[in-house]
């Protein structure tokens, strides 16, 4: 299955793709193999060029231990189909690693712990016991959005709740809503 | 004695007598495909490359392109036949006849070169140097005191066969102090210019002001990018009198497309500070970290402007918290720091936000979402 990107290789997109030095996609593990391959394909075809992205040059980061593609399917299987690692793109990538806890490099417990998280889903179970948990969701959106957080948008940009579910969303979405002070307007707006 | 040479070329010589000889050494065609930079692109051989081919002995050194055509006479050679005493061999020349070369025993000959008008350009300064510098080739005329220039308008102004203050100076100076406006200016710099004043060292002093209007436009930002397009403003006049930058010397413009000038333009102001804010995050990198970031600019050799011929994918991998982010910022203000594009995008729009310019990789690259792009 492909999918092919709408840039035509002669506008002024493909010039931009054509003047990059350098193309880095951050979070590539979680990306479908077939939009990688889109990227791939476009690449070539505005380089003229069949080496891996048109010869551009391309930087993906990620954790494969951390969110995996979006599929239709459960489990290990579609997800590992649908990963840019079933990708014959893939072996053409070098690969380098970076070990050494950086940012909590004085919480090497901590460290240890979020390692654990995803280290290998169907044989182990992970203690949450360094995390605080909060049983309700009244209680979650007191902690996450207390009064003084509500009144400041900026500050509300800055918090999310992430649900596993999409059918959850619209129910945390309606609740906050519900809480939010001032009158209610809506705001019409043209996109292209 | 042609009907139109002027008496001052023939400058101690008697006019009225049968003698001297007056040979008019072109500065024909031959001279006009200059450009192409090769003593051999044409074998036939014109004077000039005779000229460039004269012997090799120190006796030819000295002599000018007027000089040695006064001075020698040049005859057919035979291969196989000897020499007289005092004949000299050409350098050969690929594809050419080899001619011998002999002193002239009597009668004087005048010889100047055919008159370019100071409008042709570089033509024009070509024959200047011609006029005053023994050469062996084009590269050696443009070298003065060992630099090599890239124009004969600017050797010709090192040489010191034109002064630096002339009428172009003072023309565009009064025309900023009388608050032309830059559109103003560019049309009056291509009129000067084609009347044949040096344009390199006027564009080198005047480049900002003829491009100050150009500056302030989305399409232009930077300063350079306002030289170019005012450059590109000029070559449109110069066109209309069917001569090109080239012609002057001046450099070419770089044609840029939209997408890529919005690009340029949000980091080209804050170079400096990309510069700098890379080099410090690249001294505050642990080993590990500082290791991995030169693997990726050896591996992609980031201080070329191209791509290695070979030039796979990197894949960084990292647990949380390891610096991944930490160390693609680096490299991004890195390459942007040095003025070039980076593109980058995530896979998700939260991702993205944590990097400046990061977009989706479905907005950049126009992904199509699709439920088949999930199926398989």
């Amino acid at each position: 299955m492909s999918i092919d990107s709408t840039i035509n290789p002669i506008s002024y997109r493909a010039d931009l793709i054509r003047n990059a030095a350098l193309i880095i996609w951050d979070e590539l593990p979680a990306t479908n193999v077939a939009a990688m391959e889109c990227v791939n394909n476009i690449c070539s075809a505005i380089m003229k060029n069949d080496a891996p992205f048109g010869g551009i040059r391309f930087v993906g980061a990620g954790d494969f231990r951390q969110i995996a593609p979006v599929t239709t399917g459960i489990g290990p299987i579609p997800a590992r189909q649908a990963s840019i690692l079933s990708s014959t793109l893939w072996p053409s990538f070098k690969v380098v690693s970076l070990y050494q806890p950086y940012r909590s490099a004085q919480d090497l417990d901590y460290t240890a712990f979020v390692d654990q998280i995803g280290e290998d889903f169907e044989n182990q179970e992970v203690l949450l016991d360094m995390l605080d948990v909060i049983e309700t969701l009244p209680e979650a959106i007191d902690f996450l959005f207390p009064p003084a957080v509500i009144q400041d948008p900026r500050k509300c940009l800055t918090r999310a709740f992430l649900s596993p579910l999409n059918r959850t969303v619209d129910e945390f979405n309606k609740k906050m809503l519900d809480r939010l002070i001032g009158e209610e307007c809506k705001q019409l707006c043209m996109t292209p | 004695m042609l009907a139109n040479s002027p008496p001052w070329c023939v400058f101690g010589a008697v006019i009225s007598a049968y003698n001297p000889l007056l040979t008019v050494v072109p500065s024909d065609k031959a001279i006009r495909q200059f450009t192409g930079g090769s003593n051999t692109e044409r074998p036939s051989a014109s004077l000039l490359m005779r000229y460039f081919h004269r012997p090799p002995e120190a006796l030819f050194d000295g002599q000018t392109y007027i000089d040695y055509f006064q001075n020698f006479l040049l005859y057919g050679h035979t291969p196989g036949t000897l020499l007289k005493e005092n004949d000299y061999l050409e350098v050969p020349i690929p594809g050419g006849i080899q001619h011998k070369v002999r002193p002239r025993q009597k009668g004087v000959k005048v010889a100047r070169i055919q008159i370019v008008s100071p409008t042709a350009g570089e033509v024009f300064y070509l024959q200047s140097l011609l006029n005053k510098r023994p050469a062996r080739s084009f590269e050696e005329l443009r070298t003065i005191d060992g630099i090599l220039y890239s124009s004969f308008n600017e050797a010709a102004l090192r040489f010191g066969l034109f002064s630096d203050q002339n009428e172009g100076h003072y023309a565009l100076s009064e025309a900023i102090s009388c608050f032309c406006t830059p559109a103003q200016l560019r049309f009056l710099f291509a009129r000067i210019v084609l009347e044949g004043y040096p344009a390199v060292p006027l564009w080198d002093e005047f480049g900002l002001p003829l491009a100050q209007d150009l500056t302030g436009t989305l399409m232009a930002g930077g300063p350079e990018r306002a030289k170019n397009l005012a450059l590109e403003r000029i070559s449109s006049y110069l066109s209309d009198a069917s001569r090109s930058l080239s012609d002057f010397g001046l450099p070419e413009p770089v044609l840029q497309t939209p997408e890529v000038i919005m690009e340029l333009c949000r980091y080209e102001h804050r170079r400096g500070e990309l510069h700098q804010g890379a080099m410090s995050c690249i001294q505050s990198m642990t080993p590990e970290q500082s290791t991995v970031f030169s693997t990726i600019q050896d591996h992609f050799a980031l201080g070329e402007t191209d791509p290695p011929e070979v030039c796979n994918p990197i894949f960084l991998e990292g647990r949380p918290g390891r610096g991944k982010t930490f160390l693609l910022k680096a490299l991004a203000a890195h390459i942007r720091g040095s003025g070039r594009i980076v593109l980058i995008v995530a896979s998700s729009a939260l991702a993205a936000t944590l990097y400046e310019g990061g977009r989706t990789a479905h907005n950049l690259f126009r992904i199509p979402i699709t439920e088949a792009g999930m199926h398989h």
